[in-house]
C-alpha cells in the first residue's frame, strides 16, 4: 500500500493520472503532449536530432518489449552510450520493462583499470544495451573486454519489432520498484552502486522543481555526461517530470568549445542550465568577445553550480565576464547533493543569488566559523542553498554523534525520502553510511554524507570540507585507493601499501591530485628518481585521466600509518603541506 | 601579406613552454620526445592544447591529433606542416 505522499500528480498534467513511477509520467507527458520535444541532441558537425514524448514513448516501449520477452522484472541492464538520444531510449526502455538501469561511462580505449568489469559483476548485468555503431563499428573491443557471465549485448539501433504491442505485456511499477543503480561510489576494485528507486526519483524531482521553480517552459540544456547523476537527474529526468525540453550536447563539445554551450544557451532560449565550478572557470579563461557576437544569455533564469566544491572568485568572475551578453548575476545558483540522496540535498531560490560569507581561513581548518582578523585570513566560502523541504538536514559532531547548533562545523546527515535505498548488495556499506543513527535517538535513520559543513542563522548550508577519501577533479570522483594501486604495480621499487594519494589546493583553489609514495630501502640505490616519478605520472594519467600535480617518493617506513597499519591520507597531506616527508631526491 | 607561419620549433617551443605553465612542471622537465602521456597530460587538458593550438596557428584540428602524434616532437612537426599548406586534415 502507498501512503498520499509517494504519489504523485506529475506538474501540469491534463490528465488526472496520479504518478507512483516515473513511467507514470512518461505516460502521461505520451498522452497529454505527444507532440512536443522532448530531448534534442546537437552534435557538433551535423543537423540536432529531436524525439519528441511520443517518439521517446514508441521508442522505449520497443526496448521494454525486447527486455520483457527475454528476462524479467528486477533484472539488470548496463547501458553503454555515446552522448545522444539513444541512452535516453533505453534508460526509458528498461523502466517500463522494469528492469534495472545502469548508466555506465564507455571505458576509455587505453586504460584497463576502469571501473566498468567490476560495476558488471558486482550488479550482474543480465542486459547490455548499446547501438550496433558503437560495439561493431568505433569499439569493437567492447564486447571481449565487457563479458560476464551470461550477460546478452542488445543493440538499440537495430531494427525493432514489436512496439505496436499493447502495454498489457509490460509489468507494473510501483513507487519502491528499483529504477537504477548509479555507480559513483567506492573504488574501480569495490564499486558501489546505490540503489534508486521510482519512489525516489518521484521526490528528489519534485523537490528540484520546487527548488529550482521549474515550470513546462522552463528549457534545460546540458553537456553533462548522462551517466553522470547530475546529467541524469537534474536535466534528463527533471525535463520529463515537468515537461519541458531538455537539449543536450556531448560533454566532448563543451570540454573543446566552451563558448558553445553559452551560445547554445541562447539558440534555445535555455532557462536552466549549469555544471561543476569548473565548467564556469572554463568559459572565463576561453571568453573570447569575438565568438560572443550576438549571445544574448537574458533567457538564462538558473545556472546552477554544484559536484565540486563552489568557489566564490568563479561566480563572481563568470558574472562580470557574461553580464555585457545579459547574463543576470542572480541567476547564479550553487548547489549541494550526491547519489546516495537520488541527486539535490540543498539548494537556493531561483533568482535569488548566491549567499557569501567572509571567514577567517585559519580557523575553518580548525573547523571553526569566525570572523577573519586579518586581511590575508579573508576568506570567502559560497552557501549551497537550504535543506529542501521534505527533507531533514543535521550538522552532527562525528564522535559524540550528536546534532551541533548553528554555525559550528560537522559532518552533514540527511534524512527524508530522497536518501536513496542504501548500496546494491553491500549491507556493511549501506549499514555504516545509509543508517547512522544519533545519540538517544535510534528511531531514525541518516545518511552520512561524508562532507563537513555548517548551517547559518538563515540554515543556509555551507560545505567546509570533506572527511571521506575522495579526490574530486572536475566533478569526477576518485578514490585514493585506485590511485596508490595503479601507483604501486608500476615499479617492484614502489612498496605496496606505502602510498598515500590526496588532494591539495592549487594557486586557483582547484583540487589537485598529489601522491607520496615510499621506496623499498633495497632499491634505494638503483632507482633514479626522476623516471620513476615520470612512469608513475604515466601510469596514473593513463589508467584514471588526471594529472598529478606532485609525486613525492619518500623512505621506507616514513609514511603515516595506524598502529593497525591503516594509511593516514590526512596527516600525510599535513606533512606534505607543511614539508615534513622523508623525502628521497 | 601573409603573415610568416611558425617554424616547427617554434611550435615545439611553444608547447613545451605552455605544457610547463599548465601541468606546474619547470620547463627542462617537459622533454618533447616523451609520450604526452608521460608528461601527465590527461585528455581535458590535451583537448585545452588543441583548443590553444588551433586559436594560436589559426587552422581547425581534431583532438585525436595526440593520439596521433603522441610526442612534442612529432605534433609539432606535423601542425608546422599542416599550418605551411603543404598537408590538409
Amino acid at each position: 500500500m502507498k501512503s498520499p505522499a509517494e504519489r504523485f500528480r506529475p506538474p501540469g498534467a491534463a490528465t488526472a493520472v496520479e504518478a507512483a513511477s516515473l513511467v507514470d509520467v512518461l505516460r502521461s507527458r505520451a498522452a497529454d503532449q505527444p507532440n512536443d520535444v522532448a530531448y534534442i541532441f546537437r552534435p557538433d558537425r551535423s543537423e540536432p536530432l529531436r524525439l519528441t514524448f511520443a517518439d521517446l514513448y514508441g521508442g522505449a516501449r520497443a526496448v521494454a518489449t525486447r527486455l520483457v520477452e527475454r528476462g524479467q522484472k528486477g533484472d539488470r541492464a548496463a547501458l553503454l552510450f555515446p552522448p545522444g538520444l539513444d541512452f535516453i531510449i533505453a534508460f526509458f526502455g528498461c523502466l517500463l520493462a522494469g528492469v534495472v538501469a545502469v548508466p555506465m561511462m564507455i571505458p576509455r580505449r587505453d586504460s584497463s583499470r576502469d571501473a566498468s568489469t567490476a560495476i558488471l559483476a558486482d550488479c550482474s548485468a543480465r542486459f547490455a544495451i548499446t547501438t550496433r555503431d558503437l560495439m561493431i563499428g568505433a569499439r569493437p573491443d567492447l564486447g571481449e573486454r565487457l563479458s560476464s557471465g551470461d550477460m546478452e549485448w542488445l543493440f538499440i539501433d537495430s531494427p525493432l519489432r514489436g512496439s505496436d504491442q499493447p502495454d498489457g505485456a509490460l509489468p507494473a511499477i510501483e513507487a519502491d520498484d528499483i529504477a537504477l543503480l548509479q555507480y559513483t561510489s567506492g573504488s574501480t576494485s569495490a564499486p558501489k552502486g546505490v540503489i534508486v528507486s521510482h519512489g525516489n526519483l518521484l521526490q528528489n524531482s519534485e523537490m528540484i522543481r520546487n527548488a529550482f521553480g521549474n515550470t513546462r517552459r522552463s528549457t534545460h540544456l546540458s553537456w553533462v555526461p548522462h551517466y553522470h547523476d547530475m546529467g541524469l537527474i537534474l536535466n534528463i529526468i527533471q525535463s520529463l517530470y515537468i515537461g519541458a525540453s531538455c537539449v543536450l550536447l556531448a560533454p566532448v563539445s563543451f570540454l573543446q568549445r566552451p563558448l558553445s554551450w553559452l551560445r547554445a544557451i541562447h539558440d534555445y532560449r535555455a532557462e536552466v542550465a549549469g555544471g561543476p565550478n569548473f565548467a564556469f572557470d572554463l568559459c572565463i579563461s576561453r571568453h573570447r568577445p569575438e565568438q560572443m557576437q550576438g549571445v544574448d544569455l537574458s533567457c538564462w533564469k538558473l545556472a546552477y553550480n554544484g559536484a565540486e566544491p563552489v568557489r566564490a572568485d568563479t561566480i563572481e568572475r563568470f558574472a562580470a565576464t557574461f553580464a555585457p551578453y545579459g547574463f543576470d548575476a542572480n541567476s547564479v545558483h550553487p548547489a549541494y547533493g550526491m547519489a546516495e540522496a537520488t541527486l539535490l540535498i540543498s539548494s537556493g531560490e531561483r533568482g535569488a543569488g548566491p549567499v557569501t560569507r567572509t571567514v577567517s581561513r585559519d580557523a575553518l581548518q580548525r573547523h571553526q566559523v569566525v570572523s577573519p582578523m586579518r586581511n590575508e585570513d579573508v576568506h570567502s566560502i559560497v552557501g549551497c542553498g537550504r535543506p529542501l523541504p521534505g527533507e531533514r538536514l543535521a550538522i552532527v559532531d562525528t564522535e559524540s554523534r550528536r546534532r551541533l547548533g548553528k554555525c559550528l562545523v560537522g559532518e552533514v546527515w540527511v534524512a527524508g525520502p530522497n536518501v536513496a535505498q542504501g548500496y546494491w548488495r553491500n549491507p556493511e556499506a549501506t549499514s555504516s553510511v545509509f543508517r547512522a543513527v544519533l545519540a538517544g535517538s535510534d528511531a531514525e535513520c541518516w545518511l552520512r554524507t561524508g562532507d563537513l559543513g555548517f548551517l547559518d542563522d538563515n540554515d543556509e548550508l555551507f560545505i567546509t570540507g570533506r572527511i571521506k577519501d575522495l579526490i574530486i577533479v572536475r566533478g569526477v570522483n576518485h578514490y585514493p585507493q585506485d590511485i596508490e594501486n595503479t601507483v604501486q604495480d608500476c615499479h617492484p621499487a614502489l612498496r605496496r601499501h606505502g602510498g598515500a594519494a590526496f588532494s591539495v589546493l592549487d594557486q586557483n583553489s582547484e583540487e589537485r591530485l598529489v601522491v607520496v609514495q615510499e621506496v623499498e630501502r633495497t632499491y634505494r640505490q638503483q632507482i633514479v628518481i626522476g623516471e620513476i616519478i615520470a612512469t608513475i605520472r604515466e601510469a596514473i594519467t593513463r589508467e584514471h585521466d588526471i594529472a598529478a600535480r606532485e609525486i613525492v617518493l619518500i623512505r621506507t617506513g616514513t609514511l603515516p600509518q595506524t598502529t593497525s597499519g591503516k594509511i593516514q591520507r590526512n596527516l600525510a597531506r599535513q606533512m606534505f603541506l607543511a614539508g615534513s616527508l622523508s623525502v628521497l631526491r | 601579406m601573409e603573415p610568416e607561419k611558425p617554424s616547427e620549433s617554434a611550435i615545439r617551443d611553444w608547447c613545451v613552454k605552455y605544457l610547463a605553465r599548465t601541468l606546474d612542471l619547470p620547463e627542462q622537465m617537459v622533454d618533447p620526445d616523451a609520450k604526452f602521456a608521460r608528461l601527465g597530460l590527461d585528455s581535458a587538458n590535451s583537448l585545452y592544447l588543441i583548443v590553444e593550438l588551433e586559436e594560436w596557428l589559426a587552422i581547425e584540428l581534431t583532438p585525436d591529433l595526440v593520439f596521433e602524434y603522441p610526442t612534442i616532437a612529432e605534433l609539432a612537426r606535423h601542425l608546422a606542416k599542416r599550418s605551411a599548406g603543404e598537408i590538409s586534415g
